[in-house]
């Protein structure tokens, strides 16, 4: 027991030391162009299911100082606001053999990617900048490029462009992008056509929203499963309780 | 009644033994023996993981589908399956002692138990009826999908449950762990090759007078699974629950450490059934693998194209190839071997297939090596996700060339344990007996089945989350 919940604990203490971001090998349930961004919104299931569902919100390249509002609008109109809260990515050794599909989560479903940035352990969230991004750009290498992140956060991805140089040797400006992932918890109560709601916000501009519709199905196992082995266990123990006490009263 | 002297410790057997041969008695350590005893073992162990359970079968239902989310499948097949046999190995049936089924078969009958005694065609064919539920467990596994799906795995455990339930309104004791769990079954022949043993002392049951290890006493219980301690020679129904140690008046029951598969080379009365069991599992470990390789999609879409169109029955055609083969094998060579041994080939069978039972046990942890190694860190993350934290990354514990080394060790350790244990076997052959002649057909199968094993484990496995 102490092997395992030692080092559980030490993976939540370094979730609220260094939270990161990284997408997950889910099921992908919908994909919205947010302005430009692509956003990815994958489930725990296979599809979102009454009840409680987690879902992670991808955007492939954030800007710096946005934020990320997350919803659903369910069949009646109601609203179910969904706090977001980055991923914290570890890193590990490459496991199984042969296949390479060792990414944690259904690598089967989408390939099971690892990107991942910094962010701030908010709702809506709003990435961080790592200190080696300082907004100069050097005008030299005019490309993105990507770097590691610190040990707290291994896969770190982020992507910055740095004063750009154009091809006439004008500076554009200095747009810097993250990769984006968190998730949130949502509890549907109801099945059928929902709409996943994405809003992206920065600091000076207009929020910018897309919508698209998933299919939201029954959670929970089949009735008829459930009625079979209420039914028995519960006839069973009922038999019992009742046939003890014909015994002990015919004891008497 | 007096208390005999601890120097009249024996083994197993009924021949006295040397002060030097006195096999070292745990329970000679006082915080064990105290721990055992005391009203709190085991339900100190064993509520908790009833509510743990609980929460498993819940999570698996209701939880999310995506069995990488899933906390109920990490900690199912991540974790405790492939500890399973290592607790068996290492433990003997102990887990049986915790095992949330057994905690609830106790609570069930608190309530509503019949305690009615064990119907004689289950104490006759018990151990058919498992192995039948094993080979069906095995099949729906493939055909409806229970490991790779939470719910699948929510609905086995919810009809074992149920199945739990009824036997303990209608049954005394734990009639279903003795006879009917499938995991039982699996656990009593795996535990005949552990490093542990609970016995009694002959010497001093010989003046007992209350049999309370059996009947039980005052405030405890006799033995949950009709064993008799004082009788018991084999460690695979004993489930460590210390029952007999807390109700024997004597001090007569003792717990030694032995060498691991010592007493399948000493079996008194084999049983068909049980070496049946070790074969099949051969043949589901085979089956295990095969669906992982790559000739495997083309020669399904073949033999469904053959049969009707249904997958179904061209995965049962194979399954039951798969299971046949290892059957037919062994069969062969008890038939060969017998005629050496003077011996009828369901004796030689029976006899010879206990020694396949190291080998199962190390496929066994081999092949769970990998669910374990590869995606341990599942469990940390859905654990995570429990406390409101999202966290991921590879599920990898270490990486894939020191997982199958591992893997190849443990069968090396399999295959030189099950090949020592058929010379063991052969050794107790009857005297007039080529013994040479009985074994070598024997070795030579259990070598086939390793190497079959060793190469079946270079092949790519697939993920369980």
């Amino acid at each position: 027991m102490r092997r395992f919940i030692l080092p559980a604990a030490t993976l939540l203490v370094l979730a609220v030391a260094a939270p990161a971001m990284a997408s997950a090998g889910l099921p992908k349930i919908a994909s919205l162009n947010v302005g430009g961004h692509t956003v990815a919104v994958h489930a725990d299931s296979p599809s979102a299911k009454t009840g409680t569902n987690t879902f992670t919100v991808e955007v492939s390249s954030l800007p710096a100082g946005h934020t990320v509002h997350f919803s659903l609008v369910g069949p009646q109109g109601q609203v179910v606001e969904v706090p977001l809260r980055d991923l914290l990515v570890l890193d590990g050794p490459d496991g199984g053999h042969g296949d390479g599909t060792d990414a944690h989560g259904t690598a089967s479903h989408d390939g099971g990617h690892e990107d991942s940035s910094t962010g701030h352990d908010a709702s809506p969230v709003t990435p961080g900048v790592s200190p080696s991004h300082d907004g100069h750009g050097d005008g030299s290498t005019g490309h993105d490029h990507a770097t590691s992140g610190d040990g707290a956060s291994p896969n770190l991805h982020e992507t910055a462009s740095h004063g750009e140089t154009a091809p006439q040797g004008e500076t554009v400006s200095h747009v810097e992008t993250q990769a984006y992932s968190a998730r949130g918890k949502a509890v549907l109560d109801t099945p059928g056509t929902w709409q996943v709601v994405v809003q992206i916000s920065g600091d000076h501009t207009d929020p910018l929203t897309a919508r698209a519709p998933i299919e939201v199905h029954p959670g929970g196992p089949a009735p008829g499963y459930v009625g079979f082995t209420g039914l028995t266990m519960g006839g069973f123990l009922t038999y019992g309780v009742f046939r003890r006490r014909g015994r002990a009263s015919g004891g008497r | 009644m007096a208390i005999q002297p601890k120097s009249v410790l024996q083994s197993s057997s009924s021949v006295p033994l040397s002060r030097q041969q006195q096999p070292y008695n745990l329970l000679n350590l006082p915080w064990l023996k105290a721990f055992l005893k005391s009203r709190w073992f085991p339900a100190v162990l064993s509520y908790p993981t009833l509510v743990v359970f609980t929460y498993i079968v819940y999570t698996l239902l209701w939880g999310p589908e995506a069995p990488s989310s899933n906390l109920g499948t990490s900690l199912t097949w991540v974790l405790w399956w492939p500890l399973i046999p290592v607790f068996m190995f290492t433990l003997g049936r102990f887990w049986c002692a915790i095992c949330p089924f057994a905690t609830a078969i106790d609570l069930v009958q608190k309530v509503a138990g019949l305690g009615r005694p064990v119907p004689a065609f289950l104490k006759k064919y018990g151990i058919w009826i498992i192995d039948a539920v094993f080979i069906l467990i095995t099949w729906s596994d493939h055909v409806f999908g229970i490991v790779e799906s939470p719910r699948g795995s929510g609905y086995l455990l919810g009809l074992i449950v149920t199945a739990v339930v009824v036997t303990g309104v209608l049954f005394e004791r734990r009639t279903w762990c003795r006879y009917l769990c499938f995991l039982g079954g699996l656990s009593g022949n795996y535990s005949r090759s552990s490093a542990l043993e609970l016995r009694a002392t002959p010497e001093i049951c010989a003046n007992c007078k209350t049999q309370n290890c059996y009947r039980g006493n005052e405030t405890t219980p006799g033995c949950p699974v009709f064993e008799f301690p004082r009788t018991m020679q084999s460690s695979a129904n004993c489930n460590l629950c210390a029952n007999c140690i807390k109700t024997c008046p004597n001090d007569s029951i003792r717990l030694s450490p032995r060498t691991p598969t010592k007493e399948l080379w000493f079996m008194a009365r084999p049983k068909f059934a049980e070496s049946f069991l070790a074969v099949v599992i051969v043949g589901i470990v085979l089956v295990q693998n095969v669906t992982m390789l790559s000739f495997w999609e083309p020669t399904m879409e073949w033999l469904t194209s053959s049969l009707l169109g249904s997958r179904t029955l061209a995965f049962t055609a194979i399954f039951l190839a798969a299971m046949g083969l290892p059957f037919g094998v062994m069969a062969a060579v008890a038939k060969l071997s017998g005629a050496s041994a003077d011996e009828s080939f369901h004796d030689n069978f029976a006899r010879f297939g206990y020694a396949v039972i190291p080998l199962d046990l190390a496929g066994h942890i081999a092949h769970n090596l990998f669910h374990l190694l590869a995606e341990g860190k599942s469990i940390f993350y859905n654990l995570a996700a429990l406390f409101g934290r999202h966290v991921t990354g590879p599920a990898a514990l270490l990486s894939p060339g020191t997982i199958q080394a591992l893997q190849f060790a443990t069968l090396g350790l399999g295959i030189a344990g099950a090949m020592y244990t058929a010379y063991r076997i052969a050794g107790h052959s009857k005297a007039n007996s080529n013994k040479l002649q009985t074994l070598w057909p024997h070795l030579a199968v259990l070598l086939l089945f390793g190497l079959l094993n060793i190469y079946l484990f270079t092949m790519p496995m697939s993920h369980r989350v």
